[in-house]
């Protein structure tokens, strides 16, 4: 089955849900209101205080800032999955206005990639177990509750209560065929962000949790046993003394109590993995380990993030809106070394859905969107070539792919028919420096600088015919695509 | 290409207490000819019987026969005097003589993933260390120079349990690993009837090789500016290697592809080994094992999930038949290297992530269970016949001989002649050894 072009089909004939009227009882539909943008700022601002106080304390010295080409391409990748098209790099460095940065973010997040893609990630949080094929009712449910602009308190709130009865997607995805304690591990890692999995068998061999602290948690999605006593456990909050009032249904009761002020994990938890995405790892690492044994990189600043992402109505783009006008956000990589404390933005290779989307720009042979690489021939279909390229969980920075990896990149059938129907913006240019261009915007999103534009004329002019000239081209785009510049996120 | 590290080492041999020496001095018997035998730099090989989702000791290696909790399988005697095993490990049985069994492993981590990653590297993955997997450590100290192939494979791992990462020892360390099972445990379809263990696409195409100078060339060049750029960063750093060990796979003169043509072998030995993953897995390792590679990793991923031995419902047909294909690859490949002379240099362990409960549940199944359960060892290095460890008549406590996963890596990397207290340094600086643990002297030949 092929997931991804398939899933970005269906969205085509809904692209209206995009941006859904603001519902009455939905405060958080993702259209910005007159307001929002002080407030976004006055966060954006705070943030950048924050960490540049802590810089000055430790002694950091911040990386200088990222150029327009790379923020492109960086923004594009943590937002909608992808780098950006020739036709969008033009755009972006053809606009004079100053809040160009501000403008991108703005169609990004508007875009119904972008849901399809924090759908890809969360369908990794919940459920890292399944691919694309058994897990694609969780992918395409997520994506829909992010593409839909639903409050996130209430898309953790359809989790736990078995979501929306009638909903085939996800009654398939997220709830059957998973046992109480399955549930229990996904619902506490992707919403709270700890693992207490591990007190499943004994007491957490680093946190604060203990085998009653999982059962009772456990108890919510489904009778358990406690292994030890086995008496029928009650249904528990996580780390409360007493179990929840037995008269009420206990789901309802969790669902209520998840974004509530009782619990202190939901906002950070949230807020930390949004973090995460952007940068490359959270506040606190890994974003699923929140904990008194894995204190955060700045407590003060995940504290206050979380308070803004509660107090505004649990929206996630207003927090992606801040991250990406931080300071911190728009650095350059420096000189590669690992971050300290965000002062530089850690290299990090795509992972598997943005390399999919991203060769899908790459190979551009016809016009419109990604599924353009399955119509251009034999691709490879999204499930096998993610499941090829899949990386594990946590090793986000990490370059992780081997030796197949790379031999499907440069001597792979996957991509043969691509090579052939090279770029359409190659194909559109007249001289051979336009070219070049082209190919170099196409994969590494950035015009050549003036010594690899002589090596490629150099290695064009050595072609006396137009074969040859063709062929030579060709060999240019297998460089940049298996370059490590095309493997990294700036 | 002997290493630099190589008197040091030797060095460091001498003070081990243990006569793990042998190594040195053993006569080797190459199956390939020339090459190999006179390499004064060849050291010993691991293979690595993973056995995902967790396999039931008690009713393999660790019998409880007349318990309530030993299940209905019957023991059988074994090739050692009263050393007994399942009766669905007959073949194996006869190898007994070569195998070393440690009944009283113990561990703290019953979550596949979890456990999985503390088998494999000796620790639990928490804290900013990312600890190797252990064949990224031994294959390293192992190793002598490049070759084409490199020298950790990893066949048929189920990738969401699997802990296959080189961790700070960097991707030249990383494993080439064929046939993954990914979440949903696909695997590619069999040819000719057997399980297909090759690498996709490695076979250099016409097309790939007419242009391979010119895109090399173009490769190194565009992809320099980026490098140099950013010489701080480690990941760009492992890219690179990556593609160059790729490249040497695909392209060099030692025609490593070829390790990975099983069609090679007669048919009646296929045919032995088992013509599943795990079957031809094995027989892939003696392959490797054969052409210098120092870790293969053959983990048993058979079946629609991946995990077969997670057996918390229907233990016993589960486990009668996982035996049935754990007996004919196995057994078959303790002959084919003993045959070979290559079986007192490679030395194997068999285990999974943990053991499965004593109690039998009301499924007829047996959950997670890391407090006492079994792990074995066999071959190069190894005191054949030996039992290290007891567990209690209910199998639910070890009675003595406990022995935690430091102490049973630490006994593989004696057994195939690595100090195991050899550090290798973690991107802190901080020096961090092979493995923790104090090696089972008991089972050391």
């Amino acid at each position: 089955m092929n997931r991804l072009p398939l899933r970005t089909a269906v969205f085509l004939l809904g692209v209206a849900t995009v941006f859904p009227m603001p519902a009455a009882d939905d405060p958080a539909a993702p259209a910005m209101k007159p307001g929002d943008e002080a407030r976004l700022d006055t966060m954006a601002r705070r943030i950048d205080a924050l960490l540049e106080e802590a810089w000055a304390d430790r002694g950091i010295e911040p990386a200088a800032p990222a150029t327009d080409e790379r923020f492109l391409r960086r923004v594009s990748l943590d937002l909608i999955g992808r780098i950006p098209r020739v036709s969008e790099i033009r755009e972006f460095l053809g606009d004079a206005a100053a809040d160009r940065r501000r403008k991108v973010v703005e169609r990004l997040l508007a875009s119904r990639e972008h849901g399809d893609y924090m759908g890809a990630l969360w369908q990794g949080a919940f459920a890292p177990d399944i691919d694309g094929n058994a897990g694609s009712g969780v992918e395409t449910w997520f994506a829909r509750q992010f593409g839909d602009g639903v409050a996130y308190d209430r898309v953790a709130r359809n989790v736990v209560l078995g979501t929306a009865k009638g909903d085939r997607d996800a009654n398939a995805g997220l709830v059957a065929d998973r046992t109480p304690t399955e549930l229990a591990a996904a619902v506490s890692r992707t919403f709270l962000g700890t693992q207490i999995q591990c007190a499943e068998c004994h007491k957490h061999p680093t946190d604060v949790w203990t085998q009653d602290d999982f059962w009772g948690f456990a108890a919510f999605f489904g009778p358990v046993t406690h292994p030890t006593t086995k008496a029928t456990v009650q249904p528990r909050f996580l780390g409360a003394a007493a179990a929840v009032d037995s008269s009420r249904p206990a789901r309802e009761q969790l669902a209520a109590w998840l974004a509530s002020p009782e619990n202190p994990w939901f906002a950070r938890a949230t807020v930390n993995r949004l973090w995460g995405m952007l940068f490359g790892a959270g506040i606190v690492n890994p974003v699923d380990d929140l904990g008194g044994h894995n204190p955060p990189a700045h407590a003060g600043l995940l504290d206050e993030l979380a308070g803004f992402f509660a107090a505004g109505g649990w929206n996630h783009r207003d927090v992606l809106r801040v991250l990406t006008r931080t300071r911190a956000y728009g650095l350059s990589s420096g000189d590669g070394r690992a971050d300290r404390l965000f002062a530089a933005m850690p290299l990090e290779p795509l992972n598997a859905v943005q390399l999919y989307n991203s060769l899908a720009v790459a190979y551009h042979a016809a016009k419109a969107s990604p599924s353009s690489m399955q119509a251009a021939g034999r691709a490879p279909t999204a499930a096998q070539f993610l499941a090829k390229f899949r990386t594990a969980p946590g090793q986000q920075r990490e370059y992780t792919a081997g030796i197949p990896q790379a031999i499907a990149l440069m001597n792979g059938q996957m991509f043969d028919p691509m090579r052939v129907a090279y770029h359409e913006a190659v194909i559109a240019s007249r001289t051979d420096p336009e070219r070049i261009e082209a190919l170099f915007l196409a994969t590494v999103s950035r015009p050549p600088v003036d010594a690899e534009l002589a090596t490629c004329l150099e290695v064009l002019g050595r072609e006396t015919t137009a074969a040859g000239r063709r062929l030579a081209l060709v060999d240019i785009h297998w460089a940049l695509v298996n370059s490590a510049e095309f493997a990294f996120s700036p | 290409m002997p290493s630099l590290s190589k008197p040091s080492r030797r060095q460091a041999l001498r003070t081990l207490a243990l006569s793990a020496l042998g190594c040195s001095t053993s006569p080797f018997l190459p199956a390939l000819a020339g090459t190999l035998a006179d390499d004064p730099a060849r050291r010993r090989h691991c293979i690595l019987l993973w056995m995902t989702g967790g396999p039931s000791q008690i009713d393999t290696f660790d019998m409880k026969p007349g318990h309530a909790n030993g299940g209905p399988f019957k023991e059988i005697a074994t090739a050692v005097p009263g050393l007994r095993f399942s009766e669905h490990l007959p073949r194996l049985a006869a190898h007994a003589g070569s195998l070393a069994i440690l009944r009283g492993l113990s561990t703290k981590e019953g979550d596949h993933t979890r456990a999985s990653d503390l088998m494999h590297t000796g620790h639990l993955p928490t804290g900013p260390i990312r600890y190797p997997t252990m064949g990224a450590s031994l294959s390293k100290a192992l190793a002598r120079g490049e070759r084409d192939l490199p020298s950790f494979v990893s066949v048929s791992p189920y990738l969401p349990y699997h802990a296959g990462s080189p961790g700070f020892l960097g991707a030249a360390h990383a494993p080439l690993t064929v046939a993954a099972l990914s979440g949903s445990g696909q695997r590619p379809d069999p040819t000719d009837g057997y399980a297909a263990l090759t690498v996709d696409d490695a076979e250099p195409r016409p097309a790939y090789l007419a242009r391979q100078a010119t895109r090399l060339e173009l490769w190194r060049t565009l992809e320099a500016g980026f490098l140099a750029e950013h010489p701080q960063a480690a990941a760009l750093a492992a890219h690179r290697t990556v593609y160059e060990r790729a490249i040497r796979f695909m392209t060099g003169s030692e025609r490593a592809l070829e390790a990975f043509d099983l069609a090679q072998e007669p048919d009646a030995l296929r045919q032995a080994y088992g013509r599943g993953s795990f079957g031809q897995g094995c027989l892939l390792a003696r392959r490797l094992v054969e052409r210098g590679v120092a870790f293969v990793e053959v983990a048993m991923s058979t079946g629609s999930r991946g995990f077969p031995w997670d057996t918390h419902n229907d233990n016993f047909t589960q486990v009668a038949r996982l035996s049935a294909e754990l007996d004919a690859g196995w057994a078959t490949l303790m002959t084919d290297l003993r045959q070979r002379g290559l079986l007192e240099s490679t030395t194997i362990l068999w285990m999974g992530e943990f053991g499965r409960t004593p109690v039998i549940n009301a499924g007829k199944g047996r959950d997670h269970y890391p407090d006492a359960w079994s792990a074995v060892l066999a071959g190069g290095g190894i005191q054949g016949g030996a039992v290290h460890g007891r567990t209690t008549n209910d199998g639910r406590a070890v009675a003595d001989g406990r022995i935690e996963v430091g102490d049973l890596l630490a006994t593989l990397a004696a057994a195939v002649g690595v100090q195991p207290t050899t550090e290798n340094l973690s991107e802190m600086g901080r020096p961090i050894k092979i493995a923790e643990g104090q090696p089972v002297t008991a089972v050391l030949a």
